[in-house]
């Protein structure tokens, strides 16, 4: 009886855990950005229409920005961002970019990726988010920071 | 259009950014015609190399996307950089591949 019970349990939360993976909302790990007591984390925005972009190129293009930090001496970081569309059964990846910082990095430096963005096709109203994720090396063991997701899903004037 | 500003960003920190989009417009400007012909190329043949020093750029069409990779060690190992979405159709992606390249290149070049 009592294993037959801690069987229901482990289903019901895996059904939960699986539901939470395909589910348009859902969080790949923290949102907004780990809590800054540990050593290394992550700071993600909102997905946002560039003025950069526009500006320079005429362009209309959803950006996402992230950077992360690192309170010991750390080296060849790797910071990706992913950019997301919502889509109405599964979120689409529109846009990855990996930025490399390699060589050494004193604690506390920011390793910032500003450049990840996905250029319109048309306005559209469409639902994006961003998901980042870093991977460094800290006393020749290699560290990887969960993947953090933006704090908003943000609907853009921007479609594919 | 609407300013956004993430609060973890410093006003270098955008100037850097302004400074990074205003090189890829530049490369565009500079080399229009190349990527205009490189992109038919990719489209044509689904993947493309070229060189800057010693690195190799490797770009590779899939159904809906562009992925660029970068080889430091003369093509032995390639690391994939950025990929993004072009959508279907064949002529979406000759519209968007020369700002793809030109982004890429831009971010080979500024690492130099």
């Amino acid at each position: 009886m009592k294993n037959s019970r801690k069987r229901i349990k482990l289903i019901l939360i895996a059904i939960l855990a699986s539901a939470q993976l395909i589910t348009p909302t859902s969080n790949a790990g923290g949102v907004g950005g780990t809590p800054p007591q540990t050593a290394c984390y992550i700071e993600i925005g909102n997905a946002h229409l560039s003025t950069s972009l526009n500006k320079n190129q005429g362009l209309t293009a959803v950006k996402v920005n992230a950077i992360s930090y690192c309170n010991f001496t750390h080296s060849n970081v790797e910071l990706t961002v992913k950019i997301y569309k919502v889509g109405r059964f599964t979120n689409y990846l529109v846009a990855n970019k990996t930025v490399k910082s390699g060589g050494l990095s004193a604690p506390g430096m920011r390793i910032k990726n500003q450049v990840t963005h996905f250029v319109c096709k048309n306005f559209k109203k469409s639902r994006f988010f961003g998901v980042a994720s870093s991977i460094a090396t800290i006393n020749s063991k290699q560290m990887f920071a969960p993947p953090t997701r933006s704090e908003k899903i943000k609907t853009l004037n921007c479609g594919n | 259009m609407e300013s956004y500003r993430d609060e973890f960003l410093t006003p270098e920190d955008l100037e850097e950014e302004r400074a990074y989009f205003s090189f890829v417009g530049e490369l565009l400007n500079r080399h229009d015609s190349r990527y205009e012909l490189e992109a038919k190329e990719l489209v044509k043949q689904g993947r493309r190399f070229s060189r800057i020093n010693e690195s190799i750029l490797q770009f590779k069409l899939d159904r809906i996307g562009c992925a660029f990779s970068l080889s430091e060690d003369q093509g032995e190992t390639f690391q994939e950089l950025s990929w993004t979405r072009l959508g279907w159709r064949k002529a979406s992606k000759l519209e968007y591949l020369p700002f793809f390249f030109a982004d890429c290149e831009a971010k080979v070049l500024l690492a130099k």
